[in-house]
């Protein structure tokens, strides 16, 4: 009953965020509900796990965790025209113990735009790259012990890097590299996680401590030199869904 | 026997060298360091021109080619860059109304903005009679990086 409970709760979660997709208006409107729906959905999942009770032991033994997934930003400035949107790759290793893991994650996501720098001869195009990068430490909390379905929820904060670089003459001379803490929300399934490898699904939340800096290049007059001028900054807070395979070692 | 074979080839060796020496003498050096080399066709090498004269010359593939006047000798830095704009008196590119590939005239280039490095479109160039000045041409990549340059040649420009 209960694990019906949480596969209802999981599946009205998944339709309000497609709802809310299809027909979302701006961006902040947007992030504002779908933290909500992801707030909403861990509440869920978390009274689902109250009502079932204690009536299976938690394992005392320890769990070793390595992982590798891909996850996609589904909000923020990924989607807008900053830089077009990319999966990105996530490597994690960690150890659990009770309902509790800890977890050492890195996530990476490389993206190229194309661009136009003005000059005196017209337009002249260029690309640009952007690579976000996050290392970060989170604690799970399972919400459920011994199932073959394991929601968790918990928390993640590390640091997230931007390098921009284009590929005009000064190739990666011209890049820029900003730093920042990131932190937010997780909550998501584990399949089968009493075997070697199992399934993981999550969304997570990223909230950068400030926004990035971006630039954009001219070449003003007949003399070929490039100038970097600063551009707007660039806001990557996003709800991402994650999935990917976890290999579990239990002492 | 051998000493006729000797002479010969002593004759021969000497003819190599010269040939060697006189076309090295005539190549002049491209203004910046580029791997391919635009030829400057007319005005030549100190020739004297009057009235609209036309400047010819030949390009590789460059998009983007500048042809401009100097009065003084152009020179250019280790960093492959121009280091006296402010001799620059004039000339035309890719991007300005008239350009033709290959030919010029001087009714039809535009007098340089040193402020803002560019032919601005302030009127054509206006050369003083039986005064020495020097013309050149180069090329840039679609990423304005300059892909190849001619050498300086210098004129005198006459009633």
């Amino acid at each position: 009953m209960s694990k019906n409970n949480i596969i209802n709760s999981l599946e009205l979660g998944c339709q309000s965020i497609k709802i809310y997709f299809v027909n979302g208006g701006n961006y902040l409107k947007n992030q504002f509900i779908l933290v909500l729906i992801l707030l909403f959905f861990i509440v869920n999942v978390d009274i689902s796990a109250e009502s079932k009770g204690k009536e299976d032991d938690t394992s005392n033994n320890i769990r070793i965790m390595l992982g590798l997934g891909a996850s996609y930003p589904l909000t923020g400035r990924f989607l807008n025209d900053t830089f077009d949107n990319s999966i990105g790759l996530n490597i994690f290793a960690g150890a659990g113990y009770q309902s509790f893991d800890f977890i050492c994650e890195f996530s990476h996501y490389s993206s190229k735009k194309e661009m136009e720098a003005v000059s005196s001869f017209g337009n002249i195009p260029y690309n640009k790259t952007y690579k976000y990068e996050l290392l970060a430490l989170s604690v799970r909390y399972r919400l459920i012990q011994n199932s073959n379905i394991v929601p968790y929820a918990g928390a993640f904060a590390g640091v997230s890097s931007l390098d921009i670089y284009d590929d005009v003459y000064i190739n990666k001379d011209n890049s820029i590299n900003s730093c920042r803490y990131c932190f937010g929300p997780v909550a998501g399934i584990l399949l089968f996680p009493n075997n070697v490898v199992n399934v993981f699904v999550e969304m997570k939340y990223c909230f950068n401590g400030n926004s990035f800096s971006d630039y954009n290049l001219s070449n003003r007059g007949i003399a070929g030199a490039w100038r970097k001028d600063e551009s707007s900054k660039i806001n990557l807070n996003a709800l991402y869904v994650v999935g990917g395979l976890s290999c579990t070692i239990i002492y | 026997m051998y000493d006729n074979i000797l002479k010969n080839l002593i004759i021969f060796s000497s003819a190599i060298l010269l040939l060697v020496i006189s076309v090295s003498c005539d190549d002049q050096a491209s203004l910046f360091d580029t791997d391919r080399e635009s030829r400057l066709i007319s005005p030549e090498n100190k020739e004297e021109i009057s009235g609209d004269a036309e400047f010819r010359y030949s390009s590789y593939d460059a998009k983007y080619l500048i042809l401009a006047l100097f009065s003084d000798y152009p020179s250019v830095n280790s960093d492959n860059r121009l280091t006296n704009w402010e001799d620059c008196i004039g000339g035309i590119h890719t991007n300005m109304p008239y350009f033709t590939r290959g030919v010029c005239r001087l009714s039809i280039m535009q007098s340089y903005d040193v402020d803002k490095n560019e032919f601005n479109g302030n009127g054509p160039v206006i050369l003083d009679y039986n005064r020495k000045y020097y013309w050149c041409v180069w090329g840039l990549d679609e990423q304005l990086r300059i892909i190849e340059s001619s050498p300086v040649y210098e004129f005198t420009y006459v009633e």
